[in-house]
């Protein structure tokens, strides 16, 4: 049984512990706090620690245990969130220095009130691209998040304070956001389980956006089972969010652990062939031989559904920021200040375009998934560059590196699908990730797929960095 | 477009929002409107009939 107070210890454990008495959640907040003291300072991951009200939470939770109450199935677990979620009594960053500026929040994000109610407990708030809009967290007001397995190298974005804190065990379980693989490129880099839900799944109240037609929010962790279990505590219709569907919650955990019988699964093939590396092909292979993937599928124009989702995010992120941009433009990140400028003088006709492909892709998307349970494709290219990295090579062809790490996850998030990212074990190599790929509202599957995939020894996110 | 009709459509459409494009940003601002212009082109190579509508759809609950 793993030690509650180590790096190793995953949240079901930590619950676990706790709710048995094993283990204070005093002692538990205490050790993860002693971790990022110690640590965080080689990996900045995090750009605030919420020490006061961790230990008051903490208390909470063991007076609760002293008085005989029976706990919520978080209880005790250590968590924290990407900067653009709301936390009451911190200024929501959202990565930029222009948020500085602003008031703190009056109160948390809806995810952050769901997580604190199943008795988690929140250490602090994570390092991320400027206004979420970048793949690698080369921040240049806060400085880049290092990636555990190699610190000269990206912990990936822009969710990568998220990524980074989770992979060298700070804490087991981070909130982050994934517009077009904000949370599955750090998963994939920093060699993690990520979960970015059916779009409108969880509530987006009071965090803070970036492209309100594609933004999703969701959990990250060391296993399936610890994603599940953060996910189920997430979920449920939140009036306050608009773009939340009226969905009852259909908790993950008690399935987890059905087999494969009867899953279809199938290799996506086409645009995910040509833009996987090396290593992104294997990782893939591996997958689909443990699932017992029979075939390949392709997806019709594939390159022009990321072009659309590329488009509708220049336009909404950039018009989104055109107060500040007229008023204090120098004020961003230079090279994300001149995407947000093209974006927001785009034409009309082409935005509008662009949501008419998605919604044909769409329904591409979802004939596929009438033959098939679970699609299977890398999530990164390439594994971590070094911080910096400008272009990489791919079949002769030279990328812009920044966005062309996101080319495998835009399309998938552009048409909304559950995605559960796993990590592909790989001794002495550097970690990279598979999506697992389900079909709308049907997360349970990825991550049965995902937990069957650990049970086979194929997975597996061991804390890095020591 | 060519790089005279981006220039030329970046200038006036700035204007017309009222933004100052400084010398510092031109070219980053040319350079990212020139990668979104090559998207558009693939984007705007389809063609749909009016049946296809442009998501999302606006609902009340």
């Amino acid at each position: 049984m793993t030690d509650p107070l180590t790096a190793a210890a995953g949240a079901a454990e930590i619950a676990a512990a706790v709710r048995s008495g094993r283990a204070s959640a005093a002692d538990v907040a205490r050790a993860a706090l002693d971790r990022i003291d110690a640590r965080d300072r080689v990996y900045n991951a995090f750009t605030a620690v919420t020490r006061e009200r961790a230990l008051a939470a903490a208390a909470a939770i063991d007076a609760r245990r002293a008085r005989g109450e029976s706990l919520p199935p978080l209880a005790g677990v250590p968590y924290a969130v990407k900067n653009l979620f709301d936390v009451r009594g911190l200024v929501t960053l959202a990565g930029s220095a222009i948020n500085r500026d602003r008031a703190p929040a009056a109160a948390d994000a809806a995810l952050v009130q769901r997580m604190d109610a199943a008795g988690a407990v929140l250490v602090g708030a994570l390092n991320m691209d400027e206004y979420a809009y970048g793949f690698t967290t080369e921040n240049s007001h806060y400085g880049p998040t290092r990636n555990p397995h190699d610190t000269s190298r990206i912990a990936g974005g822009s969710s990568g304070g998220s990524a980074a804190a989770v992979a060298a065990g700070l804490v087991p379980i981070t909130l982050a956001s994934d517009t077009n693989g904000s949370i599955r490129v750090p998963a994939s880099l920093c060699g993690i389980f990520g979960l970015k839900p059916t779009f409108g799944r969880l509530s987006r109240f009071g965090s803070y956006p970036f492209v309100a037609s594609l933004d999703h929010l969701g959990p990250l962790a060391r296993s399936a089972t610890d994603l599940a279990l953060a996910y189920d505590a997430m979920q449920g219709h939140d009036a306050r969010d608009p773009a939340c569907a009226p969905r009852a919650a259909e908790p993950s955990l008690p399935a987890l652990a059905d087999t494969a019988a009867g899953l279809r699964v199938a290799r996506l093939g086409g645009y995910f062939d040509k833009y996987a590396g090396e290593q992104a092909a294997a990782a893939v292979s591996a997958v689909c031989a443990a699932l017992g993937a029979a075939e390949t599928v392709e997806l019709p124009e594939v390159a022009r559904a990321r072009a659309a989702a590329f488009l509708i995010t220049a336009t909404e992120g950039g018009t989104l920021h055109l107060p500040d941009l007229r008023k204090r433009a120098d004020d961003f990140d230079p090279l994300i200040r001149d995407r947000l400028l093209a974006g927001a003088l785009t034409p009309s006709a082409w935005y509008l375009q662009a949501q008419r492909v998605r919604s044909w892709f769409r329904e591409e998307v979802r004939k596929r998934f009438e033959r098939c349970d679970l699609l299977v494709a890398a999530a990164t290219p390439i594994p971590a560059t070094p911080i910096g990295t400008e272009t990489f090579t791919l079949a002769g062809e030279t990328l812009p590196l920044r966005p062309s790490m996101g080319l495998l996850t835009q399309p998938i998030s552009f048409v909304g699908l559950p995605v559960v990212v796993v990590p592909v074990r790989r001794p002495g190599g550097l970690p990279i990730g598979v999506q697992l790929i389900a079909a709308p509202w049907r997360e349970a599957v990825a991550l049965r797929a995902a937990r069957l995939l650990e049970k086979a020894g194929v997975v597996a996110a061991p804390v890095a960095g020591g | 477009m060519t790089d005279d009709e981006i220039a030329a459509w970046v200038d006036a459409a700035a204007r017309g929002l009222g933004l100052s494009i400084s010398a510092g940003q031109r070219a980053g601002v040319l350079a990212n409107f020139k990668r979104l212009a090559a998207m558009a082109a693939l984007v705007n190579a389809a063609e749909f009939d009016e049946t296809v509508e442009p998501a999302p759809v606006f609902r009340h609950d």
